[in-house]
Protein backbone atom coordinates (compact mmCIF):
# COMPACT_ATOMS: atom_id res chain seq x y z
CA UNK A 1 0.00 0.00 0.00
CA UNK A 2 2.79 2.58 1.06
CA UNK A 3 4.87 1.89 -2.45
CA UNK A 4 1.65 2.34 -4.27
CA UNK A 5 1.15 5.79 -2.43
CA UNK A 6 4.54 6.81 -3.09
CA UNK A 7 4.39 5.72 -7.07
CA UNK A 8 1.83 8.44 -7.54
CA UNK A 9 3.52 11.44 -5.40
CA UNK A 10 5.26 11.91 -9.16
CA UNK A 11 1.75 13.66 -10.08
CA UNK A 12 2.49 16.46 -7.56
CA UNK A 13 4.10 18.06 -9.78
CA UNK A 14 1.37 18.69 -11.99
CA UNK A 15 -1.39 19.45 -9.65
CA UNK A 16 1.23 22.18 -8.32
CA UNK A 17 1.73 23.46 -11.65
CA UNK A 18 -2.01 23.59 -12.33
CA UNK A 19 -2.67 25.49 -8.74
CA UNK A 20 0.50 28.07 -10.47
CA UNK A 21 -1.29 28.06 -13.50
CA UNK A 22 -4.83 28.89 -12.33
CA UNK A 23 -3.47 31.48 -9.70
CA UNK A 24 -1.67 32.93 -12.71
CA UNK A 25 -4.69 33.39 -14.97
CA UNK A 26 -6.91 34.84 -12.20
CA UNK A 27 -4.43 37.15 -11.55
CA UNK A 28 -3.83 38.12 -15.46
CA UNK A 29 -7.74 38.55 -16.40
CA UNK A 30 -8.49 40.52 -13.35
CA UNK A 31 -5.41 42.88 -14.58
CA UNK A 32 -6.75 42.65 -18.48
CA UNK A 33 -10.03 43.32 -17.42
CA UNK A 34 -8.41 46.57 -15.57
CA UNK A 35 -6.88 47.19 -19.04
CA UNK A 36 -9.67 46.43 -21.23
CA UNK A 37 -11.89 49.05 -18.86
CA UNK A 38 -9.37 51.94 -19.02
CA UNK A 39 -8.87 51.36 -22.67
CA UNK A 40 -12.58 51.72 -23.09
CA UNK A 41 -12.05 54.74 -21.01
CA UNK A 42 -10.02 56.03 -23.12
CA UNK A 43 -11.56 55.69 -25.93
CA UNK A 44 -14.54 57.12 -25.15
CA UNK A 45 -12.87 60.34 -24.16
CA UNK A 46 -10.88 60.38 -27.86
CA UNK A 47 -14.81 59.78 -29.57
CA UNK A 48 -16.22 62.78 -27.06
CA UNK A 49 -13.15 64.61 -28.10
CA UNK A 50 -14.25 64.13 -31.86
CA UNK A 51 -17.72 65.00 -31.30
CA UNK A 52 -16.96 67.94 -29.86
CA UNK A 53 -14.86 68.80 -32.97
CA UNK A 54 -17.64 67.74 -34.88
CA UNK A 55 -20.45 69.29 -33.73
CA UNK A 56 -18.31 72.57 -33.55
CA UNK A 57 -17.80 72.39 -37.59
CA UNK A 58 -21.40 72.42 -37.71
CA UNK A 59 -21.25 75.46 -35.85
CA UNK A 60 -18.72 77.03 -38.23
CA UNK A 61 -20.83 75.60 -41.40
CA UNK A 62 -23.81 77.97 -39.74
CA UNK A 63 -21.79 80.67 -39.84
CA UNK A 64 -20.35 80.50 -43.03
CA UNK A 65 -24.18 80.11 -44.23
CA UNK A 66 -25.03 83.64 -42.41
CA UNK A 67 -22.28 85.41 -43.89
CA UNK A 68 -22.20 84.41 -47.33
CA UNK A 69 -25.64 84.69 -48.07
CA UNK A 70 -26.06 86.48 -51.20
CA UNK A 71 -29.55 88.22 -50.12
CA UNK A 72 -29.08 90.36 -46.51
CA UNK A 73 -32.84 90.50 -46.73
CA UNK A 74 -33.06 86.95 -46.79
CA UNK A 75 -30.67 84.41 -44.85
CA UNK A 76 -32.51 81.47 -46.06
CA UNK A 77 -31.51 82.27 -49.65
CA UNK A 78 -28.46 80.13 -50.52
CA UNK A 79 -25.30 80.69 -53.08
CA UNK A 80 -27.23 80.12 -55.85
CA UNK A 81 -30.38 81.58 -55.47
CA UNK A 82 -32.94 79.07 -54.16
CA UNK A 83 -35.10 79.25 -51.65
CA UNK A 84 -33.86 77.63 -48.08
CA UNK A 85 -36.96 76.36 -45.91
CA UNK A 86 -37.13 77.75 -42.46
CA UNK A 87 -36.06 76.70 -40.14
CA UNK A 88 -32.78 75.69 -42.20
CA UNK A 89 -31.44 72.02 -41.90
CA UNK A 90 -28.17 71.25 -43.20
CA UNK A 91 -26.51 67.56 -42.84
CA UNK A 92 -22.70 67.60 -43.67
CA UNK A 93 -20.36 64.56 -43.88
CA UNK A 94 -17.09 63.84 -42.65
CA UNK A 95 -15.80 60.47 -43.47
CA UNK A 96 -18.04 58.49 -41.30
CA UNK A 97 -18.92 60.91 -39.07
CA UNK A 98 -21.76 63.72 -39.66
CA UNK A 99 -23.25 66.72 -38.31
CA UNK A 100 -26.72 67.68 -38.44
CA UNK A 101 -27.45 71.51 -37.93
CA UNK A 102 -31.21 73.46 -37.55
CA UNK A 103 -30.64 77.84 -37.84
CA UNK A 104 -33.84 78.95 -35.90
CA UNK A 105 -34.05 82.27 -36.58
CA UNK A 106 -36.75 85.01 -35.33
CA UNK A 107 -40.21 83.46 -37.23
CA UNK A 108 -39.31 80.12 -35.19
CA UNK A 109 -38.64 81.58 -31.98
CA UNK A 110 -40.84 84.17 -30.01
CA UNK A 111 -38.08 87.17 -28.42
CA UNK A 112 -35.68 86.43 -30.72
CA UNK A 113 -34.19 89.41 -32.49
CA UNK A 114 -34.11 90.36 -35.99
CA UNK A 115 -30.50 89.58 -36.64
CA UNK A 116 -29.86 86.64 -34.68
CA UNK A 117 -30.16 82.80 -35.27
CA UNK A 118 -29.85 80.08 -33.06
CA UNK A 119 -28.01 77.09 -33.70
CA UNK A 120 -28.22 73.31 -32.94
CA UNK A 121 -25.42 70.80 -34.13
CA UNK A 122 -25.40 67.82 -33.78
CA UNK A 123 -22.14 65.83 -34.18
CA UNK A 124 -23.03 61.78 -34.58
CA UNK A 125 -20.28 58.91 -35.01
CA UNK A 126 -20.75 55.50 -35.61
CA UNK A 127 -19.30 52.90 -32.90
CA UNK A 128 -18.13 49.14 -34.07
CA UNK A 129 -21.45 47.73 -32.80
CA UNK A 130 -23.32 49.34 -34.98
CA UNK A 131 -25.27 51.90 -32.72
CA UNK A 132 -24.06 55.73 -32.87
CA UNK A 133 -22.78 58.70 -30.15
CA UNK A 134 -23.66 62.40 -30.70
CA UNK A 135 -23.14 65.72 -28.75
CA UNK A 136 -25.08 68.64 -29.34
CA UNK A 137 -23.97 72.09 -29.23
CA UNK A 138 -26.29 75.09 -29.17
CA UNK A 139 -25.43 78.51 -29.95
CA UNK A 140 -26.74 81.99 -30.52
CA UNK A 141 -25.41 83.82 -33.49
CA UNK A 142 -25.36 87.79 -34.08
CA UNK A 143 -23.44 90.46 -35.23
CA UNK A 144 -21.47 92.69 -32.75
CA UNK A 145 -23.71 95.18 -31.36
CA UNK A 146 -23.93 98.14 -33.45
CA UNK A 147 -21.52 100.63 -32.35
CA UNK A 148 -23.08 103.20 -30.48
CA UNK A 149 -22.09 106.33 -32.96
CA UNK A 150 -24.13 109.73 -31.36
CA UNK A 151 -22.13 112.00 -33.14
CA UNK A 152 -19.62 112.24 -36.34
CA UNK A 153 -16.65 112.65 -33.60
CA UNK A 154 -17.42 110.55 -30.59
CA UNK A 155 -14.67 110.21 -27.59
CA UNK A 156 -14.92 107.88 -26.04
CA UNK A 157 -13.38 109.77 -23.20
CA UNK A 158 -11.77 107.54 -19.94
CA UNK A 159 -12.52 110.51 -17.83
CA UNK A 160 -8.93 112.08 -17.41
CA UNK A 161 -9.19 115.32 -17.24
CA UNK A 162 -5.19 115.53 -17.87
CA UNK A 163 -5.69 114.32 -20.88
CA UNK A 164 -5.44 116.89 -24.01
CA UNK A 165 -7.99 114.71 -26.46
CA UNK A 166 -8.67 117.21 -29.66
CA UNK A 167 -5.79 119.49 -31.00
CA UNK A 168 -7.59 121.50 -33.41
CA UNK A 169 -5.81 124.35 -35.58
CA UNK A 170 -7.16 127.67 -35.88
CA UNK A 171 -7.54 126.39 -40.54
CA UNK A 172 -10.57 125.31 -42.36
CA UNK A 173 -11.91 122.13 -41.33
CA UNK A 174 -15.52 121.24 -40.60
CA UNK A 175 -17.26 118.80 -37.98
CA UNK A 176 -20.09 118.21 -39.51
CA UNK A 177 -22.83 115.93 -37.77
CA UNK A 178 -25.12 116.74 -40.48
CA UNK A 179 -26.37 113.23 -42.38
CA UNK A 180 -24.59 113.63 -45.70
CA UNK A 181 -27.23 112.83 -48.60
CA UNK A 182 -30.38 113.14 -46.36
CA UNK A 183 -32.30 115.46 -48.16
CA UNK A 184 -34.13 116.87 -44.82
CA UNK A 185 -30.76 117.90 -43.14
CA UNK A 186 -31.79 114.91 -40.20
CA UNK A 187 -28.70 114.14 -38.71
CA UNK A 188 -26.26 114.09 -34.96
CA UNK A 189 -24.27 116.13 -33.07
CA UNK A 190 -21.13 117.08 -34.37
CA UNK A 191 -19.00 116.06 -31.45
CA UNK A 192 -20.45 113.91 -28.30
CA UNK A 193 -18.23 113.20 -25.40
CA UNK A 194 -19.20 111.57 -21.84
CA UNK A 195 -17.78 114.59 -19.78
CA UNK A 196 -17.70 117.86 -21.35
CA UNK A 197 -15.96 118.85 -18.21
CA UNK A 198 -12.98 117.17 -19.33
CA UNK A 199 -12.25 120.66 -21.10
CA UNK A 200 -13.30 119.84 -24.74
CA UNK A 201 -14.83 122.88 -25.07
CA UNK A 202 -12.14 124.89 -24.08
CA UNK A 203 -9.78 122.71 -26.26
CA UNK A 204 -11.82 123.61 -28.91
CA UNK A 205 -11.09 127.54 -28.12
CA UNK A 206 -12.12 129.73 -30.81
CA UNK A 207 -13.37 127.08 -33.25
CA UNK A 208 -16.35 126.16 -31.66
CA UNK A 209 -18.03 127.54 -35.10
CA UNK A 210 -16.90 125.08 -37.11
CA UNK A 211 -18.98 122.49 -35.44
CA UNK A 212 -21.82 121.82 -36.72
CA UNK A 213 -24.74 119.56 -36.93
CA UNK A 214 -28.25 118.77 -36.79
CA UNK A 215 -31.38 117.28 -34.87
CA UNK A 216 -34.12 114.72 -36.12
CA UNK A 217 -36.37 117.17 -37.62
CA UNK A 218 -33.34 118.63 -39.42
CA UNK A 219 -32.80 122.19 -37.73
CA UNK A 220 -29.22 123.05 -37.62
CA UNK A 221 -27.16 123.05 -34.63
CA UNK A 222 -24.12 124.86 -34.53
CA UNK A 223 -21.08 125.70 -32.31
CA UNK A 224 -21.76 124.96 -28.41
CA UNK A 225 -25.12 123.52 -29.20
CA UNK A 226 -23.55 121.05 -31.74
CA UNK A 227 -21.68 119.33 -29.02
CA UNK A 228 -23.35 116.56 -26.99
CA UNK A 229 -22.31 115.31 -23.42
CA UNK A 230 -23.33 111.97 -23.36
CA UNK A 231 -22.07 110.37 -19.97
CA UNK A 232 -23.59 106.95 -21.08
CA UNK A 233 -20.98 106.95 -23.90
CA UNK A 234 -18.76 103.54 -23.13
CA UNK A 235 -15.24 103.91 -21.91
CA UNK A 236 -13.78 101.47 -23.40
CA UNK A 237 -13.43 100.97 -27.45
CA UNK A 238 -10.87 97.74 -27.04
CA UNK A 239 -13.63 94.87 -27.35
CA UNK A 240 -14.47 96.36 -30.65
CA UNK A 241 -10.78 96.06 -31.77
CA UNK A 242 -10.35 92.63 -30.51
CA UNK A 243 -13.78 91.67 -32.53
CA UNK A 244 -12.46 93.24 -35.48
CA UNK A 245 -9.36 91.90 -35.12
CA UNK A 246 -10.52 88.13 -35.34
CA UNK A 247 -11.31 89.06 -39.02
CA UNK A 248 -10.55 92.09 -40.23
CA UNK A 249 -7.87 92.41 -42.75
CA UNK A 250 -4.42 92.85 -40.40
CA UNK A 251 -2.11 95.99 -41.82
CA UNK A 252 0.02 96.29 -39.23
CA UNK A 253 3.20 97.58 -39.67
CA UNK A 254 2.47 98.29 -43.61
CA UNK A 255 3.50 102.18 -43.49
CA UNK A 256 0.65 103.03 -45.43
CA UNK A 257 -2.54 101.49 -46.42
CA UNK A 258 -2.23 99.25 -49.20
CA UNK A 259 -3.91 100.24 -52.37
CA UNK A 260 -5.48 97.07 -53.41
CA UNK A 261 -6.99 96.80 -49.49
CA UNK A 262 -8.55 100.09 -49.74
CA UNK A 263 -11.76 98.82 -51.12
CA UNK A 264 -14.43 100.24 -53.31
CA UNK A 265 -18.15 101.73 -52.59
CA UNK A 266 -19.55 98.06 -53.37
CA UNK A 267 -16.56 96.47 -51.43
CA UNK A 268 -15.99 97.33 -47.60
CA UNK A 269 -13.06 96.48 -46.30
CA UNK A 270 -12.35 95.82 -42.91
CA UNK A 271 -8.92 96.83 -42.01
CA UNK A 272 -7.00 96.51 -38.76
CA UNK A 273 -3.53 98.18 -38.08
CA UNK A 274 -1.40 97.90 -34.47
CA UNK A 275 -0.06 101.18 -34.53
CA UNK A 276 2.72 99.67 -32.16
CA UNK A 277 4.58 98.05 -34.97
CA UNK A 278 4.32 101.12 -36.54
CA UNK A 279 2.52 104.23 -38.12
CA UNK A 280 -0.21 104.89 -40.26
CA UNK A 281 -0.81 107.10 -43.42
CA UNK A 282 -3.36 107.20 -46.35
CA UNK A 283 -2.08 110.26 -48.40
CA UNK A 284 -2.62 111.67 -51.75
CA UNK A 285 -6.09 111.09 -53.36
CA UNK A 286 -6.10 107.97 -51.68
CA UNK A 287 -9.85 106.80 -51.13
CA UNK A 288 -10.63 103.81 -48.70
CA UNK A 289 -13.68 102.44 -48.17
CA UNK A 290 -14.85 100.32 -44.76
CA UNK A 291 -13.97 100.11 -41.06
CA UNK A 292 -10.65 100.93 -40.44
CA UNK A 293 -9.41 100.25 -36.54
CA UNK A 294 -6.91 101.16 -35.03
CA UNK A 295 -5.26 100.00 -31.79
CA UNK A 296 -1.71 100.28 -29.92
CA UNK A 297 0.11 103.38 -29.75
CA UNK A 298 1.32 105.30 -32.77
CA UNK A 299 -0.20 107.64 -34.91
CA UNK A 300 -2.56 107.28 -38.28
CA UNK A 301 -1.68 110.01 -40.73
CA UNK A 302 -4.47 111.28 -43.31
CA UNK A 303 -2.73 113.83 -45.66
CA UNK A 304 -2.98 115.31 -48.76
CA UNK A 305 -6.80 114.65 -50.47
CA UNK A 306 -7.35 111.66 -49.54
CA UNK A 307 -11.28 109.96 -48.35
CA UNK A 308 -11.86 107.89 -46.09
CA UNK A 309 -15.77 106.23 -46.50
CA UNK A 310 -17.28 104.48 -43.81
CA UNK A 311 -15.85 104.30 -39.90
CA UNK A 312 -12.30 105.37 -38.65
CA UNK A 313 -12.43 103.01 -34.51
CA UNK A 314 -9.02 104.81 -32.46
CA UNK A 315 -8.79 102.05 -30.32
CA UNK A 316 -5.96 102.17 -27.43
CA UNK A 317 -3.61 104.98 -27.42
CA UNK A 318 -3.67 105.78 -31.14
CA UNK A 319 -3.63 108.98 -32.36
CA UNK A 320 -5.42 110.10 -35.75
CA UNK A 321 -4.20 113.13 -37.23
CA UNK A 322 -5.71 114.93 -40.27
CA UNK A 323 -3.88 117.47 -42.58
CA UNK A 324 -5.56 118.30 -45.74
CA UNK A 325 -3.94 120.21 -48.49
CA UNK A 326 -5.30 121.07 -52.03
CA UNK A 327 -8.95 119.86 -51.73
CA UNK A 328 -8.23 118.84 -48.62
CA UNK A 329 -8.94 115.60 -46.54
CA UNK A 330 -12.35 113.89 -46.42
CA UNK A 331 -14.20 111.65 -44.19
CA UNK A 332 -17.75 110.55 -44.62
CA UNK A 333 -19.08 108.22 -41.99
CA UNK A 334 -17.61 108.47 -38.31
CA UNK A 335 -15.10 108.61 -36.10
CA UNK A 336 -14.62 107.04 -32.81
CA UNK A 337 -11.55 108.01 -30.66
CA UNK A 338 -10.86 106.71 -26.96
CA UNK A 339 -7.75 107.08 -24.90
CA UNK A 340 -5.37 108.87 -27.76
CA UNK A 341 -6.06 111.90 -29.59
CA UNK A 342 -7.55 113.25 -32.53
CA UNK A 343 -5.99 116.30 -34.54
CA UNK A 344 -7.00 118.77 -37.36
CA UNK A 345 -4.85 120.85 -39.51
CA UNK A 346 -5.08 122.20 -42.95
CA UNK A 347 -8.06 121.81 -45.05
CA UNK A 348 -10.05 118.69 -43.70
CA UNK A 349 -13.83 117.87 -43.40
CA UNK A 350 -15.13 115.24 -41.07
CA UNK A 351 -19.12 114.85 -42.14
CA UNK A 352 -21.76 111.97 -40.64
CA UNK A 353 -22.71 109.76 -43.21
CA UNK A 354 -25.59 107.00 -42.09
CA UNK A 355 -25.58 105.41 -45.60
CA UNK A 356 -21.46 104.73 -45.29
CA UNK A 357 -22.07 103.71 -41.57
CA UNK A 358 -24.50 101.24 -42.60
CA UNK A 359 -22.45 99.73 -45.25
CA UNK A 360 -19.39 99.03 -43.27
CA UNK A 361 -21.67 97.62 -40.54
CA UNK A 362 -22.95 95.01 -43.00
CA UNK A 363 -19.41 94.07 -43.38
CA UNK A 364 -19.64 92.85 -39.87
CA UNK A 365 -19.67 88.94 -39.78
CA UNK A 366 -21.85 86.44 -37.48
CA UNK A 367 -20.10 85.70 -34.55
CA UNK A 368 -20.57 82.97 -31.37
CA UNK A 369 -22.75 85.14 -28.70
CA UNK A 370 -23.09 82.33 -26.38
CA UNK A 371 -21.85 78.67 -26.84
CA UNK A 372 -23.50 75.91 -24.75
CA UNK A 373 -22.23 72.34 -24.44
CA UNK A 374 -24.86 69.41 -23.83
CA UNK A 375 -24.87 68.75 -20.09
CA UNK A 376 -27.11 70.59 -18.19
CA UNK A 377 -30.50 72.45 -19.61
CA UNK A 378 -29.21 74.07 -22.70
CA UNK A 379 -31.25 76.84 -24.42
CA UNK A 380 -33.36 75.50 -27.00
CA UNK A 381 -36.35 77.12 -29.06
CA UNK A 382 -38.74 76.25 -25.69
CA UNK A 383 -36.61 77.85 -23.33
CA UNK A 384 -35.31 81.18 -25.04
CA UNK A 385 -35.38 84.30 -23.00
CA UNK A 386 -38.60 86.37 -23.17
CA UNK A 387 -37.44 89.80 -24.50
CA UNK B 1 -2.74 -11.63 -12.50
CA UNK B 2 -0.71 -13.10 -9.34
CA UNK B 3 2.18 -12.44 -11.42
CA UNK B 4 1.23 -8.96 -11.69
CA UNK B 5 0.63 -8.53 -7.91
CA UNK B 6 3.80 -10.19 -7.25
CA UNK B 7 5.73 -7.42 -9.36
CA UNK B 8 4.17 -4.49 -7.89
CA UNK B 9 4.83 -5.78 -4.42
CA UNK B 10 8.43 -6.79 -5.54
CA UNK B 11 8.97 -3.06 -6.05
CA UNK B 12 11.29 -1.16 -3.91
CA UNK B 13 9.90 2.17 -2.58
CA UNK B 14 11.66 5.50 -3.11
CA UNK B 15 14.56 5.53 -0.65
CA UNK B 16 14.82 8.47 2.05
CA UNK B 17 17.26 10.19 0.31
CA UNK B 18 15.03 9.91 -2.93
CA UNK B 19 12.09 11.45 -1.53
CA UNK B 20 14.22 13.85 0.49
CA UNK B 21 15.73 15.40 -3.04
CA UNK B 22 12.42 15.06 -4.79
CA UNK B 23 10.98 17.16 -1.87
CA UNK B 24 13.69 19.80 -1.78
CA UNK B 25 13.32 20.27 -5.42
CA UNK B 26 9.49 20.37 -4.95
CA UNK B 27 9.65 23.08 -2.68
CA UNK B 28 12.63 25.03 -4.77
CA UNK B 29 9.62 24.79 -7.26
CA UNK B 30 7.00 26.16 -5.63
CA UNK B 31 8.86 29.10 -3.75
CA UNK B 32 10.46 29.99 -6.89
CA UNK B 33 6.73 29.82 -8.48
CA UNK B 34 5.00 32.12 -5.66
CA UNK B 35 8.04 34.12 -5.73
CA UNK B 36 7.23 34.78 -9.41
CA UNK B 37 3.87 35.57 -9.04
CA UNK B 38 3.99 37.85 -5.61
CA UNK B 39 6.47 39.96 -8.12
CA UNK B 40 3.29 39.76 -10.95
CA UNK B 41 1.14 40.67 -8.58
CA UNK B 42 3.19 43.64 -7.33
CA UNK B 43 3.65 44.63 -10.80
CA UNK B 44 -0.34 44.05 -11.03
CA UNK B 45 -0.65 46.00 -8.07
CA UNK B 46 1.48 49.15 -9.51
CA UNK B 47 -0.32 49.28 -12.55
CA UNK B 48 -3.65 49.38 -10.87
CA UNK B 49 -2.26 52.34 -9.00
CA UNK B 50 -1.87 53.81 -12.19
CA UNK B 51 -4.82 53.45 -14.17
CA UNK B 52 -6.81 54.69 -10.74
CA UNK B 53 -4.71 57.91 -10.57
CA UNK B 54 -5.12 57.88 -14.17
CA UNK B 55 -9.04 57.49 -14.20
CA UNK B 56 -9.13 59.93 -11.53
CA UNK B 57 -7.16 62.74 -13.80
CA UNK B 58 -9.19 62.37 -16.24
CA UNK B 59 -12.39 62.73 -14.25
CA UNK B 60 -11.24 65.77 -12.69
CA UNK B 61 -9.86 67.52 -15.79
CA UNK B 62 -13.24 66.40 -18.15
CA UNK B 63 -14.77 68.36 -14.91
CA UNK B 64 -12.95 71.38 -15.06
CA UNK B 65 -12.75 71.63 -18.56
CA UNK B 66 -16.74 70.87 -19.29
CA UNK B 67 -17.72 73.92 -17.09
CA UNK B 68 -14.31 76.20 -17.94
CA UNK B 69 -15.26 75.82 -21.59
CA UNK B 70 -18.59 77.73 -20.99
CA UNK B 71 -16.75 80.38 -19.76
CA UNK B 72 -15.22 83.42 -21.35
CA UNK B 73 -11.18 84.97 -21.53
CA UNK B 74 -12.17 87.91 -19.51
CA UNK B 75 -14.50 85.87 -16.71
CA UNK B 76 -11.28 83.67 -15.30
CA UNK B 77 -9.20 84.72 -12.56
CA UNK B 78 -5.76 82.96 -11.72
CA UNK B 79 -4.26 82.35 -8.62
CA UNK B 80 -0.42 81.49 -7.57
CA UNK B 81 0.71 80.33 -4.78
CA UNK B 82 4.37 80.68 -3.37
CA UNK B 83 5.54 77.13 -3.53
CA UNK B 84 3.85 77.80 -6.72
CA UNK B 85 6.46 78.82 -8.82
CA UNK B 86 4.80 81.50 -10.78
CA UNK B 87 1.73 78.75 -12.21
CA UNK B 88 -1.33 78.94 -10.72
CA UNK B 89 -3.15 76.71 -8.53
CA UNK B 90 -6.59 78.05 -7.96
CA UNK B 91 -8.63 79.29 -10.94
CA UNK B 92 -12.02 81.04 -10.49
CA UNK B 93 -14.47 81.69 -13.04
CA UNK B 94 -18.03 82.90 -14.47
CA UNK B 95 -20.79 80.13 -15.65
CA UNK B 96 -24.05 80.68 -17.28
CA UNK B 97 -25.73 77.81 -15.73
CA UNK B 98 -27.48 78.41 -12.73
CA UNK B 99 -28.72 76.29 -9.77
CA UNK B 100 -30.52 74.01 -12.02
CA UNK B 101 -28.09 73.37 -14.57
CA UNK B 102 -29.79 75.48 -16.87
CA UNK B 103 -27.76 77.51 -19.16
CA UNK B 104 -29.44 81.41 -19.27
CA UNK B 105 -28.86 83.99 -21.92
CA UNK B 106 -30.23 87.56 -21.72
CA UNK B 107 -32.40 89.23 -24.11
CA UNK B 108 -29.48 90.17 -26.62
CA UNK B 109 -28.14 85.97 -26.30
CA UNK B 110 -25.34 86.63 -24.87
CA UNK B 111 -24.25 84.22 -21.33
CA UNK B 112 -26.20 85.82 -18.29
CA UNK B 113 -23.79 84.77 -15.59
CA UNK B 114 -25.24 83.19 -13.20
CA UNK B 115 -22.51 81.89 -10.84
CA UNK B 116 -18.76 81.85 -9.53
CA UNK B 117 -16.69 78.75 -9.74
CA UNK B 118 -13.65 78.02 -7.93
CA UNK B 119 -10.87 75.00 -8.31
CA UNK B 120 -8.25 75.16 -5.27
CA UNK B 121 -5.94 73.11 -4.83
CA UNK B 122 -4.85 72.70 -0.61
CA UNK B 123 -1.04 71.51 -1.23
CA UNK B 124 -0.94 70.44 2.44
CA UNK B 125 -3.93 68.21 2.35
CA UNK B 126 -3.65 67.32 -1.17
CA UNK B 127 -7.33 68.00 -1.33
CA UNK B 128 -8.71 69.90 -4.88
CA UNK B 129 -11.79 71.85 -3.46
CA UNK B 130 -15.03 72.94 -5.54
CA UNK B 131 -16.05 75.93 -4.25
CA UNK B 132 -19.21 78.11 -6.20
CA UNK B 133 -21.53 81.29 -4.66
CA UNK B 134 -24.52 82.49 -6.97
CA UNK B 135 -23.52 85.99 -8.57
CA UNK B 136 -27.13 87.29 -8.77
CA UNK B 137 -27.62 86.77 -4.94
CA UNK B 138 -29.03 90.21 -3.64
CA UNK B 139 -27.50 89.07 -0.19
CA UNK B 140 -24.37 87.57 -1.44
CA UNK B 141 -24.30 83.83 -1.74
CA UNK B 142 -21.55 82.20 0.89
CA UNK B 143 -19.51 79.73 -1.07
CA UNK B 144 -20.22 76.38 -0.91
CA UNK B 145 -17.41 73.88 -0.94
CA UNK B 146 -16.80 70.44 -1.61
CA UNK B 147 -13.53 68.20 -1.97
CA UNK B 148 -13.45 66.60 -5.82
CA UNK B 149 -10.07 64.63 -5.23
CA UNK B 150 -7.80 63.53 -2.28
CA UNK B 151 -5.39 62.85 -4.16
CA UNK B 152 -3.81 65.64 -6.30
CA UNK B 153 -0.13 66.77 -5.89
CA UNK B 154 -0.13 69.16 -8.62
CA UNK B 155 -3.00 71.65 -10.45
CA UNK B 156 -1.55 74.31 -12.80
CA UNK B 157 -3.56 76.79 -15.22
CA UNK B 158 -1.68 79.04 -17.90
CA UNK B 159 -4.24 80.99 -19.76
CA UNK B 160 -3.35 82.41 -23.57
CA UNK B 161 -5.98 84.96 -24.64
CA UNK B 162 -9.48 82.14 -24.97
CA UNK B 163 -6.88 79.43 -24.64
CA UNK B 164 -6.68 77.73 -21.08
CA UNK B 165 -4.06 74.83 -20.55
CA UNK B 166 -5.03 72.39 -17.43
CA UNK B 167 -2.12 70.47 -16.09
CA UNK B 168 -2.73 68.38 -12.99
CA UNK B 169 -1.20 65.36 -11.53
CA UNK B 170 -3.04 62.59 -9.23
CA UNK B 171 -1.62 60.04 -7.18
CA UNK B 172 -2.78 56.41 -5.93
CA UNK B 173 -1.83 54.63 -2.91
CA UNK B 174 -1.90 51.16 -2.11
CA UNK B 175 -0.32 49.66 1.00
CA UNK B 176 1.34 46.02 0.58
CA UNK B 177 0.34 45.03 4.78
CA UNK B 178 3.65 44.51 5.65
CA UNK B 179 3.81 48.70 6.10
CA UNK B 180 5.35 49.65 2.76
CA UNK B 181 3.36 51.68 0.78
CA UNK B 182 3.66 52.29 -2.78
CA UNK B 183 2.91 55.29 -4.97
CA UNK B 184 1.83 55.92 -8.42
CA UNK B 185 1.13 58.89 -9.96
CA UNK B 186 -0.71 60.16 -13.33
CA UNK B 187 -0.04 63.40 -15.52
CA UNK B 188 -2.69 65.31 -17.42
CA UNK B 189 -2.82 68.19 -19.57
CA UNK B 190 -6.00 69.39 -21.60
CA UNK B 191 -6.16 72.43 -23.97
CA UNK B 192 -9.60 74.19 -23.18
CA UNK B 193 -10.89 76.52 -25.15
CA UNK B 194 -12.83 79.27 -23.65
CA UNK B 195 -16.25 79.63 -25.75
CA UNK B 196 -18.00 82.66 -24.33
Amino acid sequence: MLSFKLNNESGMAMIVAMVVTLIGTLIASSYMETVIHESRRSTRQKQSKQLLFLSEAGVEKSRYFLNNRDDLENPWLDGYGQMLDTPLEYTGYLAECRYEIILYDHNQISGLPLDQYLVQSIGTIPKPDGDEMSHTIRCSLAKLDALPIPAALSIFDDGDPEDEILNLQMVSWTIDGRDFGDPLGRGLYGIAVANIGDGVDTQLGTELAQITGADEWGNLLEAGGAISEDPDLPRDLDAYANYFREFAMDISGSGTIPIDLLGTENDYQILYADLNEGDLSLASIDTGYGILVLDGFGEFEMSGSSTWNGIIVGAGDSRISVRGYGDGVHIYGAILIANGAMEMDGIAHLQYSSENISRASQSFLYQVYSWCGDWGIPPSPENYPEQ
Amino acid sequence: MHRLINTIGNKKGLSLIETLVAASLGSIAILGSFSLLMGVEGTMTENCEAVQAQQEARNIVERIAREIRESGPDKIQLYSYPQGGGDAEAILFHTPRDADGRFVMDNSGKPDWQREIAYELDKNSNYLYRSQCYLLSDEGSPYQSEVVSKNMERLNFVQDNDMLLISIRTFADTSNGTGHTTRAYADFHTMVKLRN
